[in-house]
């Protein structure tokens, strides 16, 4: 269950390694939380799982575990399982020594160590896999057993670097799955290392967004996704129905249009900007629904009726280009044929382009 | 002519399939080339070790296999085999002592002047081995080196100076040795280990140390071998009175100074023998190759 407190927080985190550094990161995640940590491939993401496990140690800021101060503090006294990338199985120990291995550094007895392993064997599924060697191991089962050695020291935080990155579809779904269910099980903090949305989507509490060693957003996952900071994040999480219009100056203030249809009053600055319109709200009409005040009507033309095995909807294109969710008859809905799309102005999130400097469209 | 569309398709698969086709005779012939040039080289080594077996066994036609057994019992034969055995033995124990400790440090540290401590283990590999035998005799003239001397142990012209003169010569090898078995070892373990709670002596102990085990024991087969094989320091740092400081890398100059090419054969095929299963093992643990 997510608590109040936080169990991970991170103080103007400044960190060079090389030619890389880690910029000012400030956040915090609260305990009992799965909080994701995205971002495209070489932005910092394990840097800074490092940092928080201990193995980097950062030249400027402070890190809290649980409300001690851990920054100095060796990576063995920090509470903190870690799973990297690659899964770091000992390659000459058995998988049941893999998952001992931690508790014997802990200093527990024979027997505590067989009845902990146990657990966590029978937690996992990974009984049967006992006696075998890491290299006789598929890539989810390898996954399971260092998930197993870093829960075995029951920590207070579980720091996965991308634990389902290098497994094929299926296999990533069930892992998915079990790191749900423990969670909801376990009192421990998940910080998990993403770069795939479903991922995040999927697992996310909270979820914070990186590029080039700096944070560009961190939120709750409905809130990222529904109100992404700038144009980079908007690209990065793939929102559809992102829109390009521009604010303009006007008597009374800047105002936000499109084609120049003037749809919203906005604080951003003139220049090129982007709308992101949550799906939830779009209303799909055959016929021109009338004019409401707070509300826009753009007229389009259905540009494809899609149906695939996970998703399905319709892709229109008029002044706007918009894709609607949902299940539509392929009669009703043909391409060429003439659509409303309705959206209450309220909920149109503006985006400056300003923010990032980059546009969605090139990432 | 006009071609249908099919033909086309033809036409443009045959064209690729004969570049594919011209591409593979290329690399076949162009791998040819390299092979060809490796077994004339190896050929080469071969035909030298193969002159050395084909002189001996004109000796052994003419003698019998009592030729060689006579140059082993020559009692300054066996005190040179004696001597080039357990010196090259503790020289390459000394060797692997400094070796690991040093080799971590390379691979796993960063500090201030870690790239000039790094040229000065290297140096012995590209100084002439006679010079390490002048400069040991100059140290040990110095303050410094005659204070060692005065403390009880004699090296110059001694077997103790056989032992440092092998150890200055082979601990370089020794330790690139292990650091290329430590750069090989995936950092992530010894960082997974310290989370679990080990310590970083606990972690070297536990999972780095079995992990280079193979190169630890290459290490110091490679550094035994080439301590039997030293010649230059021997010659001038321990010089090669017979029965004392004689071993046999200086047999093999003495006895051929004195015309018994048989003998210094006999030794010579003595020690290629031991530098053949030196390679070998060190190729099975250091490279995890096949001999073939």
């Amino acid at each position: 269950m997510v608590s109040r407190c936080p169990m991970i927080t991170i103080q103007n985190l400044n960190l060079s390694v090389g030619n890389f550094r880690l910029k000012d990161i400030s956040f915090r995640v609260k305990k009992g939380e799965y909080f994701i940590l995205l971002g495209p491939t070489g932005c910092g993401k394990t840097m800074l799982a490092e940092s928080i496990c201990g193995l980097n140690i950062p030249q400027e800021g402070l890190i809290f575990i649980g409300g001690r101060e851990v920054t100095g503090i060796d990576p063995s006294k920090r509470k903190i399982g870690y799973v990297p990338q690659d899964y770091g199985l000992l390659p000459f120990k058995t998988v049941l020594q893999n998952i001992a291995f931690g508790l014997q550094a802990r200093g527990h007895g024979q027997r505590q160590t067989r009845q902990r392993t146990s657990e966590v064997l029978e937690m996992l599924n990974i009984g049967h896999l006992k006696e075998r060697m890491p290299t006789h191991l598929s890539g989810g089962e390898r996954q399971r057993v260092a998930l197993g050695r870093a829960l075995a020291i029951e920590p207070d935080v579980l720091v996965m670097d991308e634990p389902l990155s290098a497994l094929d579809e299926s296999t990533c779904t069930e892992l998915m799955k079990q790191l749900k269910m423990l969670h909801s099980r376990l009192d421990t903090t998940f910080f998990h290392i993403c770069h795939r949305l479903e991922e995040a989507l999927t697992l996310g509490d909270a979820i914070a967004l990186m590029r080039n060693g700096r944070m560009e957003q961190i939120g709750e996952a409905q809130e990222v996704f529904s109100r992404p900071r700038n144009s980079f994040v908007a690209g990065f999480l793939q929102l559809p129905n992102l829109i390009e219009g521009e604010v303009q100056r006007t008597p009374s203030g800047n105002v936000f249009s499109i084609d120049g249809v003037h749809l919203k009053h906005t604080e951003l600055p003139e220049g090129k900007t982007y709308a992101v319109i949550p799906l939830q709200k779009l209303v799909l009409c055959s016929e021109h629904p009338g004019e409401k005040k707070g509300f826009v009507v753009f007229e389009c033309r259905v540009e494809e009726n899609y149906t695939d095995v996970h998703k399905s909807g319709l892709r229109v294109k008029g002044q706007i280009e918009l894709v609607v969710p949902g299940i539509f008859s392929e009669k009703d809905w043909s391409p060429e044929k003439k659509v409303f799309v309705k959206f209450p102005l309220s909920k149109l999130h503006l985006i400056s382009e300003e923010d990032s400097g980059l546009s969605p469209k090139t990432l | 002519m006009r071609l249908s569309k099919e033909e086309k398709d033809e036409e443009k698969e045959s064209i690729g399939s004969a570049s594919r086709l011209c591409i593979v005779v290329n690399r076949s012939l162009f791998d040819f080339g390299a092979i060809a040039v490796l077994v004339l080289y190896s050929g080469f080594i071969a035909l030298l070790l193969g002159a050395n077996l084909f002189y001996l066994g004109g000796d052994v036609t003419k003698d019998g296999f009592g030729y060689i057994a006579a140059i082993f019992q020559s009692a300054d034969i066996r005190y040179a085999a004696c001597l080039t055995l357990w010196t090259s033995l503790l020289s390459g124990i000394l060797a692997m002592l400094f070796a690991v400790p040093c080799a971590y440090a390379l691979s796993r540290t960063k500090f201030w002047g870690k790239s000039v401590l790094d040229m000065f283990v290297d140096t012995p590999i590209i100084l002439p081995h006679i010079v390490v035998g002048v400069t040991l005799l100059v140290f040990f003239r110095t303050a410094i080196g005659s204070a060692i001397q005065s403390l009880g142990m004699q090296f110059v012209f001694a077997p103790p100076g056989i032992v440092l003169a092998q150890f200055v010569c082979v601990s370089p090898y020794a330790i690139r040795t292990v650091k290329s078995s430590l750069d090989g070892v995936d950092k992530r373990l010894e960082d997974v280990s310290r989370t679990l709670g080990w310590s970083p002596m606990q972690v070297f102990l536990r999972v780095t140390l079995p992990m280079i085990r193979n190169g630890i024991v290459a290490g110091g087969v490679i550094a035994w071998a080439l301590a039997m094989g030293l010649y230059g320091p021997m010659m001038v740092f321990a010089g090669t009175t017979r029965q004392k400081t004689e071993v046999l890398s200086t047999s093999i100059y003495l006895e051929l100074s004195v015309g018994q090419i048989g003998t210094a054969l006999t030794i010579s095929m003595l020690m290629v023998f031991f530098a053949m299963a030196a390679l070998f093992v060190f190729k099975k643990l250091a490279g995890g190759q096949s001999l073939w």
